[in-house]
């Protein structure tokens, strides 16, 4: 009871201190302005500062077995630095040519205390704002260095983009829900696990985040927004006689309190698992296949931001290193022409789905702004950051990043729309009617993911690799869909592409936190339902070990069946 | 304001979390999965463990960071957590002392390594105690028995010499050790961190961090040999670090520590602001402090914390017995440095006047708190004062129940995963123990008969553990690991003949081995009560890093011939931007 209790406490903290926060942003100001002062007075002047404060506060809730197992709070305060000298035409940012392998990321992050106090502050600020410029002007004089002895690079844009100065102001928001109720509702819905004794793992987690932003730079942008997000996951595992785990779960996102599921959809979800795991831990073990395949709606989503999303992202096009698969794919169909892609940040909704790649600022303060990628087939842009490309001089306001990494163009609300659709019934008749003209016996459908990983570099195949957790065989002479597991969900980008054939006229999201060299960005993916005429699976890797030797301790003098 | 107050009564409360546990449910959930798991246990054709550990901790940690006044962070973190550990094969010869890189590296997942500190509910219960114990137990037995038949092949093909037994048997002991309540008010501690890091706010030291952490933990024990224990344990401390640049650009630290089990036995409020600051002060002279114009080679005296800490880095560890772990690839190397004194039992290590004992029974000393005090090791052996040098010679090591060749029976020093230091005190026969003034004018006088214009004073060197919790967090690699040694000490004088002391900066200590220390030619008449927090020196395989409150208790020390050098590296430029 009191563990709880002092957390409802910290939580009671984080509200009082928030009256004072338009503090920061003024000490943030007036220490950019003195830095940058001094610094333009330098043999190599500084032309360039901008400083993201991030307040971040966190609670972690989860539950197992009808029992709270971990309820910790945690408050930190990061400071991001920008600051460049050179010209915007060619400064300490620029791309390295062969720079090896060596994998570093320059992370001009450095902490500040959490409380208030101007003083405490401006010290650590000034302390950070003079390593930032040691580091820049090394940088640059490395920089300086490696445009002279490389190769011409094919992109000769500039390093920057000016954008004009911004100021927004909101009232900061924060979510405290009531920690009471919410322990109480998971530690039932996680209590409904006891029913199966062969699901050896289970929990029921909320995690929310508030994340309070300032930024300013010395173009003279001041913004101060709130990104308040909760997640809620029920998450099992079982494994099967040959030893393969099997996860499943469910998630839900979430502004704030309101918006959050009921007692009686996590009970409905929880209940839902524990029947597929069973199913899942009986059914056969999948062996290679190719051949069509419909993906849900929410399976198309990760499987688009994946094969595509990825590939743009502005920055990657300059470098030398990456693929640049869609390079100068401008104007250029390159998928069937029922298709539209865009990347919409001003949403935090999509027909009554909440998503959670919304933002009204990126993270270099530029307003965010809807793009289109993808119309009719044919490709017209990249998501941009103030880092130019050639012919995309412009941010669309997708500088992204986690407090801590240098922003770069990320993904936001991945949006994927058809001007064709057709009933899923219809859907699922396709795809009967195209596993009977390739010869097979069923044709696979996915319906829940976990997520995927995709390269984009030069020096590895361009593979994507999606994992999915729910899939059925669809036969084509009428037996009922069977469950199968131990799969992934494999291809190359282009072909994968290429085979997209008909969508449906649902619409499935995933919201999901999405790593990359910028760090963990919350994103989301729509999708209808889609049809691929060829996809391809490859066997999941798989754990060797056993399931338990003895019975569950407990189950025979029990409840427990 | 209003809420740190809620926050502190609440932590108050929170010592009754430990009251509130339920061991008569724990002990009896263990002792039946125990019971099933020993008679059940057991793969076809494969053994069954001959030995179970059960130990269930529930964890209070507050820690609390503050930096120019302001807090940097506050926490209070309460956990119970759950570890089998399970033993196959006999007492001769059992999965354990064997290193298998493969689990050992690839530690992941919950079935790699999911028998050790598991998460389970604070209010955890008969049921969820077996259920956890059941997957837990199962994981580890699954991986004793492989680890077994790793071992056994190992062997196969080679004559093995050393047959010591892999563990030794123990009588069953049952034991309560529990702590009275002790009083704590987190809030206190927040303003004393706030107030302390205040010192810092208007002083030339470009970043600066006091931290304070109090951690206690309640242990629930049982083994398959009957041993059944309830223990407590806390620790607190308080660390101040900070640093600046002298105008040459060279970087100058200073840093202050003090640890307690009990924090009410942490100094004073008033003390503490006078440590941050002298700090301050110091870190200002250090940054005007003239440099060493050429090496030194000659008698160099070591007192009040550098004394502490220089016994504790190079000696210390030696005293633990150390059983090289077998590997597929053969035996495995244990590093060097703490290796000096396993075979040299009964052999010479330090001057005849000089004697070491582990002391983990006392709990002070001259009224000073011993961080090093327990009564009861992690196996649940009773503590033992153990004499490890008597008169300059080497007579045993410290044990936990894996025995070595030459040394069988424990004497109590398992804490944190294997065989640790306790509180360890040198002691010197009457006729070697001097005032700080005579050591001075023995020192002088050994530098007349070489020629040498002075001698040397060290007084402080940083501390091993503070360097990465303080200054590594704040100086953004201003200072490179090399900074972390020995060889960088804080506090360095030089003695003139009229016994006139120079605070000098920027100098590099060269090496000593616990072999040097046979070279000490006399020592202080008091005692210079050094506590810290020691990483484990025995590897148990888990490759964490754990840390144990370790006290050393040593008199000043005169060494004959030791070397300084100056500091010539390439320092980093002063600020392009003037402080606010």
């Amino acid at each position: 009871m009191i563990y709880i209790k002092i957390f409802i406490g910290i939580i009671f903290l984080n509200v009082s201190l928030l009256s004072q926060n338009s503090d920061i942003l003024n000490v943030a100001k007036s220490e950019i302005n003195r830095s940058f002062v001094e610094l333009k007075k330098q043999a190599n002047p500084a032309y360039f500062i901008s400083y993201g404060i991030t307040d971040i506060k966190r609670v972690n809730l989860s539950s197992t077995l009808g029992k709270i197992v971990r309820l910790d709070s945690s408050q930190s305060r990061i400071l991001d630095i920008d600051l460049r000298v050179g010209s915007k035409k060619l400064d300490n940012t620029h791309t390295m040519k062969s720079e090896g392998m060596f994998f570093f990321v320059d992370r001009s992050s450095y902490t500040l205390p959490i409380e208030n106090e101007k003083k405490a502050i401006e010290k650590q600020i000034w302390f950070s704002t003079d390593l930032a410029y040691k580091s820049a002007i090394e940088s640059y004089d490395k920089i300086l260095t490696n445009v002279k002895v490389k190769v011409t690079e094919e992109d000769t844009s500039d390093d920057f983009s000016y954008y004009p100065p911004q100021k927004y102001s909101e009232k900061l928001i924060e979510n405290n829900i009531d920690l009471n109720k919410w322990k109480s509702i998971i530690n039932r819905v996680s209590a409904l696990f006891n029913k199966d004794p062969k699901i050896y793992f289970s929990q029921v987690s909320i995690s929310i985040e508030n994340l309070n932003k300032y930024f300013v730079n010395t173009e003279g942008s001041e913004i101060q927004q709130s990104q308040p997000t909760i997640r809620l996951f029920i998450s099992a595992s079982t494994k099967a006689e040959d030893g393969m785990d099997l996860p499943l779960y469910e998630s839900y996102f979430a502004f704030n309190e309101s918006q959050m599921p009921n007692e009686e959809i996590l009970t409905k979800a929880a209940n839902n698992i524990i029947v597929l795991l069973g199913k899942i831990r009986e059914a056969p073990m999948m062996s290679t296949y190719s051949g069509p395949g419909i993906l849900s709606g929410e399976a198309a989503g990760v499987f688009f931001h994946e094969i595509f999303g990825h590939r743009i992202e502005g920055q990657r096009l300059k470098d030398p290193d990456d693929a640049q698969t869609f390079k100068n794919s401008i104007n250029q169909k390159i998928i069937s022409d029922i298709i539209n892609v865009s990347f919409d940040p001003t949403l935090n909704e999509l027909n009554g789905n909440l998503i959670s790649g919304y933002y009204k600022y990126d993270d270099e303060g530029v307003k965010s702004q809807r793009v289109n990628i993808v119309e009719n087939g044919i490709f017209k842009n990249y998501l941009m950051s103030r880092a130019p490309i050639q012919g995309f001089e412009q941010s669309n306001g997708h500088g992204r990043r986690q407090a801590g990494y240098k922003a770069v163009s990320r993904q936001s609300n991945l949006i994927i729309s058809s001007n064709k659709v057709v009933s899923t019934q219809e859907l699922r008749n396709m795809l009967i009617a195209e596993a009977k003209k390739q010869g097979k016996d069923f044709g696979l459908y996915f319906v829940q993911v976990q997520g995927g990983f995709t390269f984009t570099g030069r020096s590895i195949p361009n593979s994507f690799n999606v994992n999915p957790l729910l899939v059925y065989k669809v036969y084509t002479d009428g037996r009922p869909d069977e469950i199968v597991r131990g799969v992934d969900l494999i291809g190359t980008p282009l072909t994968s592409f290429s085979q997209i054939s008909a969508a449906a006229d649902d619409l499935g999201v995933f919201n999901g936190i999405c790593g990359a060299e910028s760090g963990g960005v919350p994103v989301s993916a729509s999708s209808p339902s889609l049809l691929i005429d060829k996809i391809e699976v490859q066997k999941q890797s798989k754990s060797q070990s056993k399931t338990p030797i003895l019975d569950h301790p407990t189950a025979s003098n029990s409840n427990i069946k | 304001m209003k809420k740190i107050i809620i926050l502190a009564i609440l932590c108050f409360f929170t010592s009754n979390l430990f009251l509130k546990a339920n061991y008569d449910e724990a002990i009896r959930a263990m002792k039946d999965e125990m019971q099933r798991s020993l008679t059940e246990l057991k793969i076809e054709n494969l053994t069954k463990p001959y030995y179970i550990e059960y130990i269930l901790t529930i964890n209070n940690n507050n820690s609390v960071a503050a930096q120019s006044g302001a807090l940097k962070s506050n926490n209070t973190i309460n956990n119970a957590k759950l570890s089998v550990k399970m033993r196959v094969g006999d007492y001769s010869f059992d999965n354990t002392n064997f290193l298998d890189f493969v689990i050992s590296f690839f530690r992941m997942g919950a079935e790699d390594g999911g028998w050790i500190n598991i998460q389970i509910p604070l209010d955890y219960d008969y049921n969820s105690l077996r259920r956890t114990l059941w997957l837990a137990s199962d994981a580890a037995y699954k991986s004793a028995v492989e680890t077994l038949s790793k071992k056994q092949a190992a062997i196969k093909n080679k004559i093995i010499n050393d047959t010591t037994a892999d563990f030794t048997k123990m009588k069953a002991v049952h034991f309560v050790d529990t702590l009275e309540n002790i009083s704590y008010n987190h809030d206190k501690y927040v303003q004393i961190c706030k107030n302390l890091s205040d010192m810092f706010t208007n002083s030339d030291a470009y970043s600066s961090l006091v931290t304070f952490e109090y951690n206690k933990e309640r242990v629930i024990y049982l083994n398959s040999e009957g041993t059944q224990y309830i223990k407590d344990e806390s620790n607190s401390g308080i660390e101040m670090s900070a640093f600046m640049q002298s105008n040459d650009g060279m970087p100058v630290m200073n840093f202050y520590s003090t640890y307690a089990l009990n924090p009410n036995n942490l100094p004073s409020q008033d003390s503490l602001k006078k440590a941050s600051n002298s700090i301050v002060e110091k870190l200002g002279e250090l940054a005007n402090a003239p440099t060493l114009a050429e090496a030194y080679s000659g008698p160099i005296l070591f007192t009040s914390q550098a004394a502490g800490e220089l016994f504790s880095q190079v000696v210390i560890s030696n005293f633990v017995a150390q059983r090289p772990l077998m590997t597929s690839m053969g035996k495995q190397q244990i590093s060097e440095q703490t290796l000096n004194y396993q075979n040299k039992i009964g052999g010479r290590v330090l001057p005849e006047f000089l004697s070491v004992k582990a002391i983990p029974r006392e709990e002070k000393i001259n009224n000073q708190y011993l961080f090093g005090y327990y009564k009861y090791d992690d196996d649940g052996v009773k503590s033992q004062n153990v004499e490890l040098v008597k008169n300059g010679y080497l007579k045993t090591l410290l044990t936990s129940r894996v025995p070595l060749k030459r040394i069988q029976e424990s004497n109590g020093h398992n804490r944190n995963g294997g065989a640790i230091p306790s509180n360890i005190q040198m002691t010197s026969d009457k006729s070697h123990s001097k005032s700080y003034k005579q050591l001075k004018d023995k020192m002088i006088s050994l530098c007349k008969d070489r020629d040498l214009p002075f001698g040397i004073v060290v007084k402080k060197i940083i501390n091993r553990n503070v360097f990465y919790t303080g200054i590594m967090q704040i100086s953004n690699s201003m200072f490179s690991s090399e900074y972390n040694k020995l060889t960088h000490p804080i506090e360095v004088y030089k003695v003139y003949p009229n016994g006139k002391e120079e605070l000098i900066r920027g100098v590099i200590l060269g090496s000593l081995s616990p072999q040097s220390f046979k070279d000490i030619i006399l020592v202080g008449n008091s005692n210079n009560i050094y506590n810290f927090l020691m990483y484990n020196v025995v590897e148990d395989g888990t490759y964490n890093p754990s840390i144990s409150p370790v006290s050393v208790i040593v008199p000043d020390m005169l060494f004959e011939d030791a070397e300084i050098k100056p500091n010539e590296n390439d320092f980093p430029k002063l600020p392009f931007i003037s402080q606010p």
